[in-house]
């Protein structure tokens, strides 16, 4: 076996096959280190909430180590651990939900208030509000696609749809998204007029 | 990895959604926090996978094994640390790696209590305490992961409590692809949940059953009666999770 700290050159699916051949934990572990903060940014932009995404990217993680067999070598290993973690997110976020909806509690949730949807309200929190109240297939699309930069086809192998779905999803999103931050109005008047 | 995806072109997007979305700013990096949090809960799927041979040994060497068992986790714990902080100088790998070595220096002494079967461990604490740790020392969890089967249960299960090698160490219980079922307390909940008296012994095993995560779970009675259950990782008060059993076991 190769000393440790050769593990930064092997690829990740290197990584992979060492972690199945049964090593000390090593190879995941540097799995964890290489994708550890993008996959901590699909969580918190799926979730919209910082102990949520954290709860989901570590379920994603040790799920992840203990099903690594299921890795079966046809995508990249960033886009198999997408998968893991975009549905322990949507996985709790259905049933965070379900149990707010019962409480009818939202404070435990980083949504912003809407009332407070006005001109100066900071972008990242209007946006995050609108993007909630898209569907979760055009959410989904615009967080992995608009924001995180995967490609078209990457996103349909996480999201687990045909590249097409996803490419009407972003473009139906993306004008539902406009329409709804226009509602609540962005961009600012004033902005429009000093960029027209 | 945190660099930043290319700017999007705008050619197909006229609402200009795309641009706003991409220029939103990035989370940042995985606080550390949860860094060493994550860090533990590999460590710690990665031991149970250390630890399932040992199990499998003649039982009259176990005892020499587990001392073994002790040592090497104690070892290759701090070693991982170590390596972690070499490779990637990170201090909050070394502080995950401290704490699991802490653990394991705990649960290594719980398993040589426990390489005598017919005394259950008290992995629990201090019985005074209140009753329910007094029910968790009568409790013993281990994990051996076997593979279990509803036809072969009595047999399996008296061979399991024969030699159920060394108990979970405390943070197992913390991962949450085990569950509370991998604690003393976590067990006797599920015990109760199968209508097993509080003066029974427990012995809980977590292992397969068709690929599936199940525990094991057999109560001894005052009277040395035992009973085996097979039941979802998931039992807890309420929701015992039956997949076989009960099935009475032949007296030791």
């Amino acid at each position: 076996m190769a000393l440790p700290a050769s593990l930064s050159e092997l690829s990740d699916r290197e990584l992979i096959e060492r972690h199945l051949a049964g090593d000390d934990g090593s190879a995941f572990g540097e799995i964890f280190r290489r994708h550890r903060d993008r996959m901590y940014a699909v969580a918190i932009r799926t979730t919209g909430n910082t102990e949520l995404a954290a709860d989901c990217v570590q379920d994603a993680f040790v799920s992840a180590f203990r099903r690594a067999s299921s890795y079966r070598g046809e995508a990249a290993v960033t886009t198999w651990l997408h998968r893991i973690v975009v549905n322990a997110c949507l996985d709790r976020l259905r049933r965070e939900r379900t149990v707010l909806r019962r409480s009818a509690d939202l404070g435990e949730l980083d949504l912003p208030d809407r009332r407070d949807d006005h001109h100066g309200t900071d972008l990242r929190l209007l946006v995050r509000s609108a993007l909630e109240s898209l569907p979760e297939g055009q959410r989904m699309a615009l967080i992995l696609v608009d924001m995180h930069g995967l490609s078209v086809v990457e996103a349909a192998e996480v999201l687990g749809v045909a590249a097409g779905t996803i490419k009407s999803r972003c473009s139906r999103g993306r004008e539902a998204l406009a329409a709804e931050l226009a509602r609540r109005g962005y961009p600012p008047s004033d902005r429009q007029e000093g960029t027209g | 990895m945190t660099t930043p995806p290319e700017a999007p072109h705008d050619e197909d997007d006229p609402t200009g959604m795309r641009q706003v979305l991409h220029s939103l700013p990035d989370p940042g990096p995985m606080p550390p926090d949860l860094v060493a949090r994550i860090t533990a809960a590999l460590e710690a799927e990665r031991r149970d996978t250390v630890v399932i041979p040992l199990i499998q040994r003649p039982r009259r060497v176990w005892p020499r094994y587990a001392a073994a068992a002790a040592v090497a986790s104690v070892a290759l714990a701090g070693g991982l640390a170590v390596i972690n902080v070499l490779q990637h100088g990170s201090a909050d790998s070394m502080t995950a790696g401290a704490t699991i070595q802490a653990e394991s220096t705990t649960g290594g002494q719980q398993d040589q209590a426990a390489s005598s079967p017919k005394a259950p461990v008290a992995s629990g604490s201090n019985a005074t305490r209140d009753t329910a740790y007094s029910e968790a020392a009568q409790t013993s969890v281990h994990m051996s992961n076997r593979s279990y089967a509803a036809q072969t249960l009595a047999l399996q299960a008296a061979a399991t409590v024969a030699n159920p090698g060394p108990t979970t160490l405390p943070l197992v219980g913390e991962s949450p692809s085990v569950g509370p079922i991998a604690t003393p307390i976590g067990a006797r909940d599920c015990a109760s949940a199968l209508g097993v008296p509080t003066s029974s012994a427990v012995v809980a095993d977590l292992g397969t059953a068709e690929g599936e995560a199940v525990a094991l779970i057999v109560a001894t009675d005052e009277g040395g009666a035992r009973t085996a259950y097979l039941v979802k990782r998931s039992c807890h008060s309420g929701h015992p999770g039956i997949i076989a059993g009960p099935v009475a076991l032949a007296a030791s």
